[in-house]
């Protein structure tokens, strides 16, 4: 039945909720035709289609592209996806998210990217689940010049190897002197920089462990990235609904130092109460120079709750007192985060599907 | 009755003496204040003859679509109703309770010129996905549906 062209349509989702990748729905190539010449939105929710590219060929008027929790069965390599978007000139919103850390480039065949890259000019948004070897070699392809909005989720890895990210990264002119939020949760570390307007760079790591957390944001936080050099706000927290969690980031005061390395630019570390502890002991810690090496355009420490946290931030006050780099502490009424990160476009999607499907006859 | 302070005094006319454009920019309004869910058009065109004309003559601008669910009988829909655009949604949770509504699916995707809109999520037995993806072509295919329905299996 489908498999002839609808040449009237505009709007396709289809969402397989059983989301088992052993039993994913298979597209296949005969889907539409093979065409889809008036497509505006397309949403495909753990299905595969491997020859998708095929029909977003024909997808010329395609403006929001969500490609979520993909089976591997459909997993499409960078060259051939950056392809099919190549004649999207239209194209605002796209969203790629593997549902499997096993879909990933092939060294083998993977192919350097062309020295001209592929442009999406109408692009503001891009969000990514998946490894990072994919990321850095879709975004070695494309030019997007008007992308201010990039959400990025890996799967646990131990190293990022990420150059070409950052380069994308640092050419947004918008992503100055953004609001960083750090965060740790039972099941994976968030480093989020926003704006008031739309302007957004979020990056999920999903992993347990607090150290690999630690290890992976610091990773990122010290990739010489334009965003975090510039911000003038840092908040850090830890989710403190896991109690087992919480006590695992007992990690050596070093790792807690090397995070704040980068941030040469922040004025308020505004520290949420969980998180407090760990941080203010590596600053009690700092000696010599590095008193004013780690933070040095600190103005205000912003501490919520316990005691022992002021105590030692106390400390590392009185020293930067003594180098003429003051910084005054205030008290914090930290406002709890009751909900997970979640993309908005994703909740908005969410909302669209619930108001397509909710309500019978 | 609609009153006008504009000019000497007040003017009392009916909403029927309002010129169709007037209305039309009316029936946009409250179409785009409405429920995205409720179709709202479907009671302003069974106000009267006049407003049925006004509403049909402009699908685009009110945004008409005919939405097929899949409970009720779709062939009986789209014969009474004129050749609006489609928009397919069914409740996918009700396909095995509601053997029409596969039916009624199917019948609404053969008038593939004016399907705009296709919306299916899949918390149903694969046969009946593989129904309304068409069991002749394989343009679907599972793991766990039946070689009866001719799908083809990976």
């Amino acid at each position: 039945m489908m498999q002839h062209p609808f040449p009237a349509l505009t709007y396709l989702a289809l969402w397989d909720w059983l989301n088992d990748d052993e039993e994913a729905v298979v597209i296949s190539d005969s889907f539409l035709g093979g065409s889809a010449p008036l497509l505006q939105s397309l949403y495909l929710t753990h299905v595969a289609f491997p020859a998708l590219p095929k029909l977003l060929l024909s997808a010329n008027h395609l403006v929001d592209l969500h490609l979520r929790d993909i089976a591997h069965a459909g997993y499409i390599s960078p060259e051939v996806m950056v392809a099919s978007l190549s004649s999207m000139a239209k194209l605002q919103y796209f969203g790629l998210a593997f549902g499997s850390p096993h879909s990933r480039p092939s060294r083998s065949s993977q192919r350097p990217p062309p020295v001209i890259p592929t442009t999406l000019p109408a692009l503001t948004r891009f969000r990514f689940k998946g490894v990072s070897e994919y990321v850095e070699d879709f975004m070695a392809r494309i030019d997007a010049p008007l992308l201010c909005n990039i959400y990025l989720s890996f799967f646990n890895q131990l190293v990022f190897d990420i150059p070409q990210l950052s380069h994308v990264i640092n050419r947004v002119e918008s992503f100055n002197r953004l609001n960083a939020t750090i965060s740790f949760s039972s099941y994976g570390a968030s480093v989020e920089l926003s704006s008031e307007a739309h302007d957004r760079l979020l990056l999920e790591i999903s992993c347990r462990q607090a150290d690999w957390q630690l290890s992976s944001v610091v990773q990122f936080c010290g990739m010489s990235l334009h965003p975090i050099s510039t911000s003038e706000n840092l908040t850090v927290t830890i989710d403190s609904g896991n109690p087992r969690h919480l006590g695992r980031f007992d990690i050596e005061h070093s790792q807690w130092e090397e995070l704040l390395h980068p941030f040469t630019n922040v004025k308020n570390l505004y520290l949420a109460e969980d998180v407090g502890p760990h941080i203010a002991t590596a600053l009690q810690g700092l000696v010599g120079e590095s008193v004013t090496r780690v933070l040095p355009a600190l103005q205000s420490l912003f501490i919520a709750g316990l005691e022992p946290t002021r105590e030692a931030a106390g400390s590392f006050v009185a020293a930067r007192q003594c180098l003429s780099r003051p910084v005054a502490i205030h008290w914090w009424e930290e406002e709890r985060k009751t909900e997970y990160r979640f993309d908005e476009s994703e909740r908005e999607l969410e909302s669209e599907w619930e108001s397509d499907l909710e309500v019978d006859d | 009755m609609i009153t006008d302070f504009v000019g000497a005094g007040p003017l009392k006319v009916t909403i029927g003496s309002l010129p169709d454009e007037v209305l039309l920019e009316i029936f946009i309004f409250y179409q785009q204040g409405a429920d995205y869910n409720k179709e709202e058009w479907i009671t302003l065109v069974h106000v009267c003859r006049g407003w049925r004309y006004i509403v049909f003559a402009s699908p685009l601008r009110l945004d008409l679509r005919l939405r097929v669910r899949g409970k009720i009988h779709t062939r009986e829909m789209l014969d009474i109703w004129p050749a609006l655009p489609i928009a397919i949604s069914p409740s996918t949770s009700r396909l095995t309770r509601v053997p029409k509504i596969t039916e009624n699916v199917i019948a609404a995707l053969g008038h593939r010129d004016r399907v705009c809109r296709i919306t299916l999520a899949f918390h149903c037995p694969r046969p009946e996905i593989g129904k309304i993806f068409g069991n002749d072509a394989a343009s679907i295919s599972c793991t766990d549906i039946p070689r009866t329905l001719g799908l083809a299996e990976r």
